[in-house]
């Protein structure tokens, strides 16, 4: 009995730092929860109201055309939610407080979750505008794999959010983290994609970008899920008669849902790994 | 300071007052011609009765409501849907209405196995269209169709492009007639043409076209009740009456029966009823769909959006003092 009542009191200073996070971050929260719902109004609203704009055929379809910014939101909210976590504390020198009146873990852990439950309810809403509309347009039921892309949604979330909070772990500056983390998520990986691709074609699947396993959120909603989930477009004999060069270009389209779900959860645990240790070398 | 203030509300003014003329010109325009009801959405389509005993006496021994609807048509409580995905403006020649609003799928065909023989005759597109020259004016509708099922809807629609056609002016459903009525007849007079294509081609009256084009996607324009009486009089029907937003075809099978089509407030088909000699249904279709489910959950979120702002705003009001 005691030690269960000691459990939920060493709780408490987490579940106040979250309270406290949440209450700190609610202009971030009102800004973003209003950027996502104008998105999604405006891909599944606004653009329908142009008659010769046609609606997608079935409703997972329209789910999955309404989704193709989710990535960027998403990408976005984790840069700026989640890269003060840890870097902060040792800009404004608190991390060096030799005799903290909390535990500095449980400190980051609440800090951690209360962002990533904003977050997470930032993806909610606009999964809920987007199932509104999907339900106006096609009726119900709704369709089930807008839930499987929801919990992909989440899962990405959380990969990018503990990708962010190990650069967090080691920058110095808030500003400089948003930064750099937004470049190697926005740009780094892709680029890296395409030059893995052009060097390696099918051989080599770019498992390792965080923005190609996030292809899984829309992918999931199609039927038969994509398969060959490599294409490549060829074209040639431009030349006359026929003669010319041949070129071809491929793409990974998505990464399988088992090795998928495996690597954003590998890519969870990594990071946060590597972010809770070089938080404890930080402080020494 | 004032002028600053002045020269702000006289541009605010002219502003609204250019919005203001907006809306109103828009709605003078409008207001001359029929106006489109069409909007995006999906409709169930279900079979709520079909008395096959009835349905055989009246119409045809051999006949089931499949021939009119695809699927499982002749099965009570099959349901079907219908997604409309988007609509163009299209300008119809008489080629195209020939070929898409007057064959019927037969004849389509026949037309194109003959394609050489009626080129050679002068019948072609270009020759077509310069000896009729009329253009009609409609908008032009695709829809996502899954067709009748007593079970499940497959996810992927079995037609994905399926038509819409409502003409901007009814009476020209009576100059298509008109003309691809001559056009027929000058084939079937025409000894050059073959013999099988003569065979397949024949004449329509304005019954059998309204008919036939019931069952081609024909929709119709707001005010429901004027276009219908608008194409069913300049088509000069014998056979076909309206009745609110509802034509009435008068058919003949083994005995007499009619057949209601009612249209929504899309001008699609919401529902599909065939009666007897004796007024007794046989057959019913009637559509539904959940927009109102929709407003509803709206409603409610929104209420509960306003309710908790406001609950936030006087708390911290509260708080204040």
């Amino acid at each position: 009995m005691r030690n269960e009542n000691d459990f939920f009191i060493g709780l408490t200073p987490i579940f106040h730092t979250i309270i406290f996070e949440m209450k700190k971050q609610r202009k971030k929260l009102y800004f973003f929860t209003m950027v996502s719902i104008l998105v999604a109004v405006l891909l599944s609203y606004i653009l329908q109201l142009f008659p010769d704009y046609l609606l997608a055929d079935t409703q997972a379809e329209f789910f999955s055309s309404g989704l193709s910014f989710i990535s960027f939101i998403t990408l976005f909210a984790a840069c700026l939610f989640f890269s003060g976590i840890i870097c902060s504390e040792f800009n404004k020198r608190t991390g060096f407080i030799v005799f903290p009146k909390i535990n500095k873990y449980k400190l980051i852990l609440g800090k951690y979750l209360g962002n990533l439950f904003l977050v997470i309810f930032i993806v909610t809403v606009y999964y809920i505008v987007l199932g509104l509309f999907g339900f106006f347009y096609y009726g119900g039921p709704i369709n089930i794999r807008i839930f499987y892309s929801y919990v992909f949604a989440v899962l990405y979330v959380i990969a990018l959010s503990s990708f962010v909070t190990l650069f967090s772990s080691f920058m110095k500056n808030v500003n400089i983290t948003i930064i750099i983390t937004l470049i190697i998520l926005l740009m780094g990986f892709n680029i890296a994609d395409q030059i893995v691709t052009l060097i390696y074609a099918d051989t080599f699947e770019p498992l390792y970008s965080l923005a190609y396993l996030g292809n899984l959120i829309t992918s999931v909603l199609e039927n038969p899920f994509p398969d060959p989930r490599y294409v490549e477009y060829s074209f040639g004999g431009i030349g006359p008669g026929g003669m010319g060069g041949h070129f071809s270009f491929g793409t990974w389209i998505t990464p399988s849902i088992f090795m998928g779900t495996t690597l954003l959860l590998v890519y969870i645990i990594g990071c946060f790994l590597l972010a809770a240790l070089l938080f404890k070398r930080r402080q020494l | 300071m004032i002028k600053r203030k002045m020269n702000l509300s006289l541009l605010s003014l002219s502003l609204l007052g250019i919005i203001f003329f907006g809306f109103l010109s828009t709605a003078a325009s409008a207001s001359t011609t029929y106006q489109l009801g069409l909007r995006k959405s999906t409709d169930e389509y279900t079979v709520i009765q079909y008395d096959d005993d009835g349905w055989k006496a009246t119409i045809k021994p051999v006949s089931n409501p499949k021939e009119y609807f695809e699927g499982d048509a002749n099965v009570t409580g099959a349901k079907s849907k219908q997604t409309i995905k988007g609509w163009v403006d299209q300008t119809y020649t008489t080629y195209d209405a020939l070929l898409s609003l007057y064959f019927a799928i037969f004849e389509y065909i026949a037309w194109n196995t003959f394609q050489g023989n009626l080129t050679a005759a002068g019948y072609n597109e270009t020759t077509i269209n310069a000896n009729y020259t009329n253009t009609y004016n409609a908008w032009y509708g695709v829809s996502a169709e899954w067709w009748f099922t007593d079970g499940e809807f497959e996810e992927k629609p079995n037609n994905t492009l399926s038509p819409i056609i409502i003409m901007k002016d009814p009476s020209d459903f009576n100059s298509i007639l008109d003309d691809c009525n001559a056009i027929i007849e000058d084939i079937l007079n025409d000894s050059t043409i073959d013999k099988n294509l003569k065979f397949v081609l024949s004449n329509r009256t304005a019954d059998e076209f309204l008919w036939q084009l019931a069952f081609k996607g024909l929709a119709i324009a707001e005010p429901h009740g004027n276009y219908l009486e608008s194409i069913v009089s300049e088509l000069g029907c014998e056979n076909a009456s309206v009745s609110g937003s509802t034509l009435v075809f008068e058919r003949y099978g083994l005995t007499n029966y009619t057949v209601e089509i009612s249209y929504g407030d899309k001008g699609i088909m919401s529902s599909f009823t065939v009666k007897d000699l004796s007024d007794t249904v046989i057959y019913q279709i009637t559509s539904s769909n959940s927009e109102w489910l929709f407003y509803l959950i709206l409603i409610i979120v929104s209420a509960s959006s306003v309710a908790l702002v406001v609950y936030v705003v006087f708390r911290n009001w509260k708080r204040k003092r």
